[in-house]
């Protein structure tokens, strides 16, 4: 009572001061916003960031849009801008770490094996513009996009973690046939819509496994491509397709607790298989990696599989091609210590990085040239370069990376020459098609600027081959528009794909200038590896 | 242009502000706005600038000639033009394509009109100057002499993509004069900050979340996959469409004009009814004022009217037959409603469930709405309900959501909490304990700040910034 009366006065009192304390908040709160915004400002343009790659991020970043009509009435300065901006923000690492550790803050891990984290991966498996064309920022393509880096990682030496730590599985040795027919390749109508993003991220133990979404439209848009181009080169030149499933397809939840997760890639495979031209050779390679479960197959970290797995691909691979597969003992072994893959670098989780990666590399032996076709001109390089190995990715030791185009010209007993479609999954499979063939000629194209089939006839093609991974071709669309893209372009002038004289020393000046040239970018390769490179 | 962007935030707004500050007079001052208005409108799209200048123009004149004519037939008429010129340049643009299928499903023979990428904000700047005209006509506004000052009208940025749908009506005094008045500034800014948090940090995140279930293979989803998707959904949509004109409000603020509000936490709303006169309050005034009550409202066709009004709710939506089920399905359920109210006052005495079983019941009803809306693909949107159902043999559920709810659980109750009144509570509380409010009220703006850091940092941290509403 005593105090309620002794309040009243007071509170009359207070709500004359509240109102001045409030426009004195008020006022505080306008100079605590306009000096957010100048600070800001101010930092942005003191802390400039003007390095021309992100490491954190792996790709360039934007560059500093031009400013002229063109730009401007299309709306492209304005997306540059944009980018630019985003690119350049002053703390971006910070930010992005913040932003990062945000999403684990949704609500609980699981028990301690399960734990579902979603990643805000708009730009994940996006491609760039509607046309099938690669986007400025460098941002396009898919999975690899995002692959990333460091240098601060401490070496697993303990061999038991290089497995997922998943033992006991029994391969499942049903391939469901599904009927179903593709259209034919003049009929596909690309969606309206681009497709689903992949964004959840799972987590068994220490391993990490990207949940793939499925479209039947877009896996057979996919299909549709690879048909529409065997229907344009010759009837007897073999067409191959490979579609190598995830890591999480190798995993049976249930021995964790847990129902399936994610497309059923299987079925998927093989309904994708069943749609193609019947002249296109789909490849299981589900049998092979089961006789090897439980080995080193895919990386814990990363969304890509490991040679070892690229080896069992390749063994169902000379199963269908008709030649005797190398024994993996052949090989000279390398391992490559402390990788963390793209699957750490969205979300940093320590399930990952306190037992990180190692990369297997099986050196390859047949005498080679691997000419890399570069904005400047062919440069050599090493099919397998282990300068890589000081690299944040260091997946990139496999054929340095996604390139856009390259030709391996190789000793080996051989006249064939082979055409390969591939995606990063490619990466680690190609070196052991070294034996085997006389020429391969490797093909991303993501990036590819040449008509494909004016390729495949100059260069006397004998073998085509489409190898991919799951997750870029099943759900969105944007590495089979670029299929689509590459077949459909104009021809170029008669010859101007014929890859003859790369690196042939018949140009004398020529020569000497690429060798100088591949000299330097092996020297380098480590230190500044992204400096030719298109985003990895 | 996008509020949520980094270009927004750190350099347009900014320097807008300042330069609109810095100018003498009002005459100054709405050049600045204006001239803002329209870069940021050109700002990505450029080549569609001139047709907003040429709406805006197209009514600036017809209500200029129904003014003069007021009561001759040339005034009807003037209205007839203007509504076929803005209704004409809408269908050609958002309904064409759709238009072009129908036909092509009907008769068999397709009229080869294409889809076309929509103009920015189209759908609500011209229901905002067919408003206009149709309120010149009915003499509730005057006509605007100036066509600077109708320009403004028409291109202000904070609510030019996006809406609310505004009424020249309630901003023709501020055009003509506004004054700066920090409280209501620092309130805009408040406002802003709290919109730009339920875009950044809500509707984007749950957006992610939604997609593995509603975009991944339907065939596989489960039925608690199918609630929890369409849930997140729910989450998404609210707080994408309310933040950004919560930040239109703000923003109109800070530059002395005033918007009604267009959300009024639909959510906790306990029959259809009430769920859209708290859900996007601008659209649906506008179908009441200009559709259904000119038609006769609940008084003559009652029925027809009804179907008419909800038919172009959902078809203003876009241009797909989904999203006209969507508005013919609210119309269904407001019509039951009626009934179900009309027979309860006959035969019951006027009884009303109760408030917690209404807002049990808009749970589903809602959900199932959204369901609706989100697919535009049907044969999808048939797979979802499915398993949203529970038919044709969908498992229950799976470790994918049971793992997806864990990890999301704190995010969905605070998402939750915020799309209902409490911080009303939070501020009743404080009031009544007097001593504490310029506390409270630093702590608010404290957070408000938080919030503008925390957006700019997950705005960074992600591309993954589509606004839903761009496109309607």
């Amino acid at each position: 009572m005593n105090l309620q009366q002794k309040a009243k006065p007071k509170a009359s009192g207070t709500s004359k001061t509240a109102k001045t304390a409030r426009a004195a908040v008020n006022f505080a709160s306008l100079l605590a916003f306009a000096a957010l915004f100048a600070g800001f400002a101010i930092l942005n343009v003191a802390l400039f960031d003007k390095s021309e790659i992100s490491e954190l991020e792996n790709r360039p970043l934007a560059k500093s849009p031009e400013l002229d009509a063109d730009a401007l009435a299309s709306g492209q300065f304005a997306e540059e801008f944009d980018a630019f901006l985003n690119d350049r923000f002053f703390l971006r690492p910070a930010f992005l770490t913040f932003s990062k550790d945000f999403a684990f803050w949704h609500g609980f891990a699981g028990s301690s094996d399960l734990e579902l984290v979603t990643v805000k991966s708009g730009d994940l498996f996006q491609d760039g513009a509607a046309g099938g064309q690669t986007s400025q920022t460098g941002q396009s393509g898919q999975a690899d996009t995002i692959a990333a880096v460091d240098s601060l990682v401490r070496r697993a030496g303990d061999k038991a973690m290089l497995t997922a730590g998943v033992a006991g599985i029994q391969p499942q040795e049903v391939w469901i046939e599904p009927k179903v027919q593709g259209p034919p390749p003049d009929e596909i109508i690309p969606l309206a819509a681009e497709a689903a993003l992949v964004n959840q991220i799972l987590f068994i133990r220490n391993a990490a496994f990207e949940v793939l979404g499925y479209r039947q439209a877009s896996a057979l848009y996919y299909t549709g491509a690879i048909s529409k181009f065997a229907s344009l080169i010759p009837a007897e030149t073999p067409v191959y397709s490979i579609v190598a499933p995830s890591h999480l397809e190798q995993i049976p939840l249930a021995d964790y607790g847990g129902t399936r997760m994610g497309a059923d890639q299987r079925a998927g495979i093989s309904t994708m298989y069943r749609s193609l031209a019947p002249r296109v050779i789909g490849i299981n390679v589900f049998p092979k990696l089961a006789e090897r479960t439980g080995d080193y197959l895919y990386f814990r970290s990363d969304h890509h599989w490991t040679a070892r797995g690229a080896y069992q691909a390749y063994l169902a691979f000379a199963e269908s091609a008709g030649f005797e597969p190398i024994p993996l003992s052949q090989y000279q072994r390398v391992e490559v210590n402390g990788f963390l893959g793209s699957l750490y670098w969205l979300n940093n989780s320590t399930r990952l990085s306190n037992t990180p990666d190692t990369v297997e590399v099986f050196l390859p032996f047949t005498p080679n040239e691997y000419w890399v076709s570069l904005e400047s001109g062919a440069v050599k390089m090493p099919v397998v370069d282990l300068d890589y190995r000081t690299n944040v990715n260091k997946y990139r030791v496999f054929l340095t990376g996604d390139r856009p185009h390259a030709v391996i010209r190789t000793e080996a007993r051989s006249d064939r020459k082979i055409m390969v479609f591939k995606d990063s999954y490619g990466n680690a499979f190609i070196p052991f098609l070294l034996p085997h063939y006389k020429e391969i000629h490797v093909i991303d194209p993501r990036y590819f600027e040449q008509n494909a089939v004016q390729y495949f006839e100059e260069n006397k093609i004998d073998e085509v081959l489409f190898l991919n991974y799951f997750a870029v071709i099943a759900s969105a669309q944007g590495y089979a528009r670029n299929l689509y893209r590459v077949i459909d372009l104009p021809r170029g002038a008669a010859g101007s794909t014929n890859t003859e004289n790369i690196g042939r020393p018949a140009q004398v000046t020529a020569s000497g200038a690429t060798g100088a040239a591949s000299s330097a970018a092996t020297a380098t390769g480590a230190t500044s590896p992204a400096a030719a490179a298109p985003s990895n | 242009m996008l509020f949520a962007s980094l270009t927004f935030l750190y350099i347009f707004l900014p320097v807008t502000l300042v330069v609109y500050f810095l100018v003498p007079n009002l005459v100054w001052k709405n050049g600045v706005l204006i001239f803002a208005s329209l870069l940021f409108y050109a700002w990505g799209e450029p080549i569609w600038t001139f047709l907003l200048i040429l709406s805006a123009g197209v009514d600036y004149i017809h209500a200029r000639v129904i003014e003069a004519n007021r009561g001759k037939p040339i005034a009807r008429l003037m209205v007839a033009s203007s509504l076929l010129i803005n209704l004409g340049v809408l269908v050609a643009f958002k309904y064409s394509g759709f238009i072009g299928e129908a036909i092509g499903l009907v008769t068999g023979i397709d009229p080869g009109f294409q889809r076309l990428v929509l103009p920015l904000g189209i759908s609500f700047y011209t229901f905002q100057t067919i408003s206009y005209t149709i309120d010149v006509y009915r003499d509730k506004v005057p006509a605007q002499r100036s066509f600077m000052k109708f320009l403004l009208y028409v291109s202000l940025f904070p609510q030019l993509v996006a809406g609310p749908i505004v009424r020249y009506s309630h901003v023709a005094a501020a055009i003509e004069r506004r004054s700066f008045n920090l409280k209501i500034f620092a309130s805009g800014l408040s406002r802003f900050a709290i919109g730009l948090a339920k875009k950044v940090v809500i509707a984007n995140n749950a957006g992610a979340l939604a997609v593995p279930f509603l975009d991944g293979d339907l065939g596989s989803l489960t039925v608690t996959g199918a609630w929890w998707g369409i849930f997140m959904f729910a989450i998404q949509i609210y707080f994408d469409f309310s933040g950004y004109s919560d930040m239109a409000i703000g923003l109109g603020r800070m530059f002395g004009f005033e918007y009604r509000e267009n959300f009024r936490y639909p959510y906790i709303s306990a029959s259809v009814q009430e769920f859209w006169r708290r859900w996007h309050i601008s659209l649906g005034r506008f179908f009441r004022d200009y559709v259904y009550i000119p038609l006769g409202g609940n008084r003559k066709h009652y029925i027809l009217n009804l179907f008419v009004v909800w038919f172009l709710t959902g078809l203003w939506h876009g241009a797909y037959l989904n999203f006209i089920l969507w508005g013919l399905y609210y119309g269904l359920w407001i019509g039951l409603e009626r009934l179900t109210n009309v027979l309860s006052d006959k035969v019951l005495g006027g009884y009303r469930i109760p408030r917690v079983l209404g807002l049990l019941l808009m749970i589903p009803i809602t959900l199932i709405g959204w369901g609706l809306f989100y697919y535009t693909d049907l044969e999808r949107g048939l797979q979802f309900f499915t398993a949203f159902f529970g038919v044709g043999g969908a498992d229950f559920t799976s470790t994918q959501v049971g793992l997806a709810v864990q990890a999301n659980i704190l995010f969905a109750i605070v998402a939750i909490i915020c799309a209902t009144p409490i911080h009303s509570l939070f501020w009743k509380l404080v009031v009544r304990l007097r001593r504490v409010i310029p506390v409270a009220y630093g702590l608010a703006k404290v957070g408000d700040l938080g919030l503008v850091i925390i957006s700019t940092g997950l705005l960074i941290g992600s591309t993954y910034n589509p606004f839903l509403y761009f496109r309607f």
